[in-house]
């Protein structure tokens, strides 16, 4: 499994948690209007979750212009890279 | 990036001589450069843009992509109604008694059985819910926390003003000559009031459905306020209130001076505010044709006024044919605007113009009413910003066009 689909697997975790739908029913093109109650409260409420859950932090520039998972997705990954950089040289 | 948080003295209701019981809060997200380009006051209005997440995720979205100091205050009654999640303390939902009874007389006139033994108020709600879908009307108080009332932006007004002095005078850098507010709804009437208090102190000021004046239903007390619907139960609301409107002899009438203070549109003040400011301030506005809680004609006065006075003021009137479900999502109050997209709409409109804040001015306002005089005083020394409200004499012949008209 790559990163990226770990970390999609991860985020859609969180989405289906948070907003209370199918995983199952998510991919990297579903956007806020597919998915019912992703409104701009809940989106707030799902990047505080996702940046919990995934110990990142989103840049604050990017926060409200995040189309799809996909980007949330790309978005997360490079949040995570250098964590993973620094696990492996621990390792 | 780094977010602060501080806490200030409230300023006390000068016009009721009520002390303020709870501190206020000042929430700042601070860019990572070592001065930041301006200062921003998030303003949202009374609804769900006060949820706890979403304003913490929208200061740092316009801290980080303008690199500005991005504020939240928890100003006076700035928290009054329920949300999911809130930084500043919970709303207390009061039931009325009487109203209960009153929706447990229409479930019987309906035709509905009491098919329980009803001891408590909890008990006739529980039954009216298991009437579904049949609706009931339920008065509730909106208790803020910390026994705040709704004023009606006064001190909310100052409130901003008091952080931004202890903001200046914190060791967070950014330019002064570039503080601004953006607001909604009630946050932008805030802003504009603001302004009215402290015409040197903001380059910009950007609002979507400010009202100009008081909004009677949300001070009269008679629960026009808001309609918050549970399941087949809907609740009338309205804030816990102050003022009373039967004894003009009291001070806590809510008389023409009451208003006219609270009045961003009303021309003699607003000739003060534009005398006193040495740079005029950017004022980017929307509004809809549609605002049935707003007027829009006085909106469009607001504007001709601010432009004739010398201000850089721009008005986008929009209607039913420019809802583009992205930016704006209904021609209704509010327009469905997110702030960060108001924000992001109008702040490449605005200049940097030079300015310092009426602190360092010292800048005096007084602003007459038919009964009292206002004062509002910035000082550089221990106590920066006075409000007084004292009886006058009216001047012989003295008319007050705005309220006849």
């Amino acid at each position: 499994m790559t990163s990226t689909e770990e970390t999609f697997g991860r985020v859609c975790s969180v989405i289906a948690a948070e907003l209370g739908c199918a995983e199952c029913d998510l991919s990297a093109a579903t956007t806020a209007e597919d998915v019912d109650g992703w409104d701009s409260l809940a989106h707030a409420r799902l990047i505080m979750s996702l940046e919990d859950h995934l110990n990142i932090r989103f840049p604050g520039e990017k926060l409200f212009e995040l189309d799809c998972i996909g980007d949330l997705v790309s978005l997360a990954d490079e949040a995570l890279a250098p964590k993973k950089e620094n696990t492996r040289v621990v390792a | 990036m780094s977010s602060h948080r501080f806490e200030i003295t409230g300023q006390s209701d000068f016009e009721l001589g009520i002390e303020r019981k709870r501190s206020v809060a000042i929430l700042a997200e601070v860019p990572d450069a070592d001065v930041a380009d301006g200062l921003v006051f998030i303003i949202p209005g009374m609804g769900g843009e006060k949820d706890a997440d979403y304003s913490a995720m929208l200061r740092r979205y316009i801290s980080a992509k303008y690199n500005l100091v991005a504020v939240s205050v928890d100003a006076h009654c700035n928290t009054c109604r329920p949300a999911r999640s809130t930084e500043f303390g919970e709303v207390d939902f009061e039931l009325d008694g009487e109203s209960i009874l009153d929706a447990l007389g229409r479930y019987i006139a309906s035709g509905e059985k009491i098919d329980r033994r009803l001891e408590t108020h909890a008990d006739i709600l529980q039954m009216l819910r298991a009437a579904a879908p049949k609706q009931f009307s339920v008065r509730a108080i909106l208790n803020p926390p910390g026994d705040q009332y709704q004023n009606f932006g006064v001190l909310s007004a100052l409130d901003h003003l008091c952080a931004l002095n202890a903001l200046v005078d914190s060791e967070i850098s950014f330019d002064v000559a570039n503080v601004l507010c953006v607001g909604s709804s009630h946050g932008g009437y805030v802003a504009h009031m603001m302004h009215k208090f402290a015409p040197n102190s903001f380059n910009g000021i950007i609002d979507a459905s400010a009202y100009c004046e008081t909004v009677a239903a949300f001070i009269d007390g008679k629960w026009k306020e808001a309609h918050i619907n549970d399941g087949n139960l809907i609740y009338t609301c309205s804030t816990r209130q102050a003022w009373q409107f039967a004894n003009p002899g009291l001070a806590s009438f809510f008389g023409p001076d009451r208003a006219l203070i609270r009045d961003t549109a009303y021309d003699t003040h607003m000739q003060t505010v534009a005398k006193a400011a040495s740079r005029k301030c950017q004022f980017r506005m929307i509004h809809s044709t549609n605002d049935a809680v707003s007027s829009p004609d006085l909106k469009h006065r607001q504007a001709e006024m601010l432009c004739a006075l010398g201000f850089d003021a721009s008005l986008d009137m929009i209607n039913e044919g420019d809802v583009d479900g992205k930016f704006i999502k209904s021609a209704d109050h509010g327009m469905g605007i997110a702030l960060n997209l108001l924000f992001d709409r109008y702040y490449p409109t605005i200049e940097r113009r030079e300015g310092v804040t009426d602190q360092k001015l010292e800048t005096a306002l007084t602003f007459d009413g038919p009964k009292y005089s206002y004062r509002i005083s910035h000082r550089a020394s221990e106590i920066q910003l006075a409000a007084t409200c004292e009886a006058r004499s009216p001047i012989r012949g003295e008319t007050v066009d705005r309220l006849a008209s």
